[in-house]
């Protein structure tokens, strides 16, 4: 019925896909992520230009301001770029007519456009649209369904406070959990000041999923395929045109 | 009047002794002492092989598997692929971006291989077909795995061509990509391919009217309930479920990147239930082999039985 040459050719067959299989096997994709000494920003930050209607003498506590062009903003600019010492805000050069630019710190910049209060001569209250000027960077890790991670993160601001995976963490303490679905989880921290924007932290996050597939080859696996796939159907269209033979 | 169409002629070699006959025949010519041979299981083979492609070029099956494996760049450049992944497209790599883009595979698997197969053996019967061929020089073997392997090639040429596209689609959109991700993930297509086809062909040794949608349904939805069925109820661990080929198309695509795709109903629980799986080519992959070898003898083993 099948002969022996057959049966040999099957088992031949099966024995090498046997043998060579586990050189294919793909590794766990969960890793592990571990950063020391990351300066992170804390704060977004939202921008308003304003010709002052009089002295402003309050700003709400994370909105700081700025004559336009002056020296302190150009070292803000740069502090809320880059980090290091955080500048007085022109306060007191302030004065009625001038043009000053505003600057409000939020943990929250989702949003293009944003309100803020601000107080001007200690009599009126203004609510002032803010347009988005620098986003926070986000620090997201993107985990399978099933997957258990857990997540160590060291800071020493004790102003700041930071949350991961919606549940607030605490300094150097490890959070374990598992998730119910594939998706990301976020690490972010919360601060109500500027001189607080940026700190030093340094993380540990455990069963982050890797990108899969990331390697070389496949562009030849790929044509080698095309080309037998090419081959079969353009027999399929030989035949189709009708061959003598086949008549 | 020329005789089995050839004209009468100066008859070659030695001249039978008939005087007082006009015909003159050589040995050759009247058959005479002539030794003939059967064709050769190869020839017999190919023979079959190229008469059931000549049939499939003719059916409108081959243009509805050429549409089907188009829809995948026109997923790409409509944009919707982008739209499904959303915000976590920057956490996958090329291997979750071609699982992605092979999502159907599970159903395909199961589908593809039934259509084509199911009404190969019993259209022959139903169209007296076979009983011709059969009176010809010709082994039932040959018969059987000659138009079983004409379908499979053609099943299976859908598939790389599926996968060659993927591969390419994937690479533009993330950069190159890992052949051993790509190896693997085909070997379970194949494996999954080869069980599922051979099933079809199988059982529709026994029928008279072939049904791809009842192959289908083993596949896609009777084996992974019952199997769901028996976990939930202690009565086998979830891994049993991996051991059928109806997992090859998750196994395909969990081996690419993304696991527990929910377009089978194998994924469906997988994430409802929050259970992995893990499939190893090794041995799932050989697993569905086997399988198909069963199949495709037991069709055989009635094939060769069938009365005539």
């Amino acid at each position: 019925m099948v002969s022996k040459r057959v049966v040999l050719a099957m088992i031949a067959v099966i024995a090498t896909m046997v043998m060579v299989s586990p050189s294919f096997a793909v590794d766990s994709d969960a890793k592990t992520i571990e950063v020391e000494d990351y300066s992170y920003q804390v704060l977004g930050v939202y921008y308003r230009e304003v010709t002052s209607p009089s002295t402003v003498s309050y700003g709400s506590y994370n909105i700081c301001y700025f004559e336009a062009g002056s020296d302190n903003e150009k070292l803000f600019l740069n502090y809320i770029e880059n980090g290091g010492s955080m500048p007085n805000d022109d306060k007191k050069s302030i004065s009625k007519g001038d043009t000053i630019h505003l600057y409000a710190g939020s943990s929250n910049t989702y949003w293009e456009k944003t309100d803020f209060y601000v107080t001007f001569d200690n009599i009126d209250s203004y609510s002032l649209e803010f347009e988005r000027f620098k986003e926070k960077p986000s620090l997201e890790f993107y985990f399978e369904a099933g997957a258990e991670y857990s997540a160590v993160v060291t800071w020493s601001n004790k102003n700041v406070t930071f949350r991961f995976a919606n549940e607030s963490i605490s300094s150097g303490v490890m959070n374990y959990g598992i998730m119910d679905y594939s998706g990301s989880k976020e690490l972010y921290g919360y601060s109500s000041s500027f001189a607080d924007m940026w700190i030093d932290i340094s993380y540990t996050i455990d069963g982050v999923k890797d990108p899969n597939g990331v390697g070389e080859g496949a562009n030849i696996i790929g044509a080698i395929l095309l080309v037998l796939s090419c081959i079969v159907f353009g027999t399929v269209i030989y035949l189709y045109k009708g061959p003598k033979w086949a008549k | 009047m020329s005789l089995f169409g050839k004209k009468d002629e100066e008859p070659k070699g030695k001249l039978d002794d008939y005087s007082d006959s006009d015909y003159f025949a050589s040995d050759e010519d009247a058959h005479r002492s002539v030794k003939y041979k059967l064709p050769s299981q190869g020839k017999q083979f190919a023979t079959i092989y190229a008469t059931q492609m000549k049939l499939i070029s003719k059916s409108k099956m081959i243009i509805m598997l050429l549409i089907l494996v188009i829809i995948i760049p026109v997923l790409v450049y409509a944009g919707l692929v982008d739209d499904m992944l959303g915000s976590n497209a920057s956490y996958f790599g090329p291997g979750d971006y071609a699982a992605v883009l092979l999502g159907g595979l599970s159903i395909m698997i199961a589908l593809l291989p039934s259509v084509l197969m199911s009404k190969t053996l019993p259209s022959e019967f139903r169209e007296r077909t076979a009983y011709l061929s059969m009176a010809l020089p010709q082994s039932r073997v040959t018969f059987y795995l000659g138009k079983y392997l004409a379908s499979l090639t053609v099943c299976v040429a859908t598939f790389i061509l599926a996968y060659a596209i993927t591969i390419f689609m994937s690479i533009s959109a993330k950069g190159s990509m890992d052949a051993g991700v790509v190896i693997e993930s085909l070997g379970f297509t194949l494996a999954g391919i080869f069980a599922v086809a051979s099933t079809a062909y199988g059982i529709s040794a026994f029928l008279k009217k072939g049904s791809s949608i009842l192959t289908f349904f083993i596949f896609f939805v009777i084996i992974p309930v019952l199997m769901i069925l028996m976990f939930t109820n202690n009565i086998l661990s979830a891994d049993y479920l991996s051991y059928f080929p109806s997992f090859a198309g998750d196994a395909a695509c969990t081996a690419l990147g993304i696991s527990s795709f929910p377009v089978s109903i194998n994924g469906m629980f997988a994430v409802l239930f929050n259970v992995s799986f893990d499939a190893s080519l090794a041995f799932n992959g050989v697993l569905y082999v086997i399988w198909g070898i069963l199949f495709l003898l037991l069709g055989l083993f009635k094939f060769m039985r069938r009365e005539m």
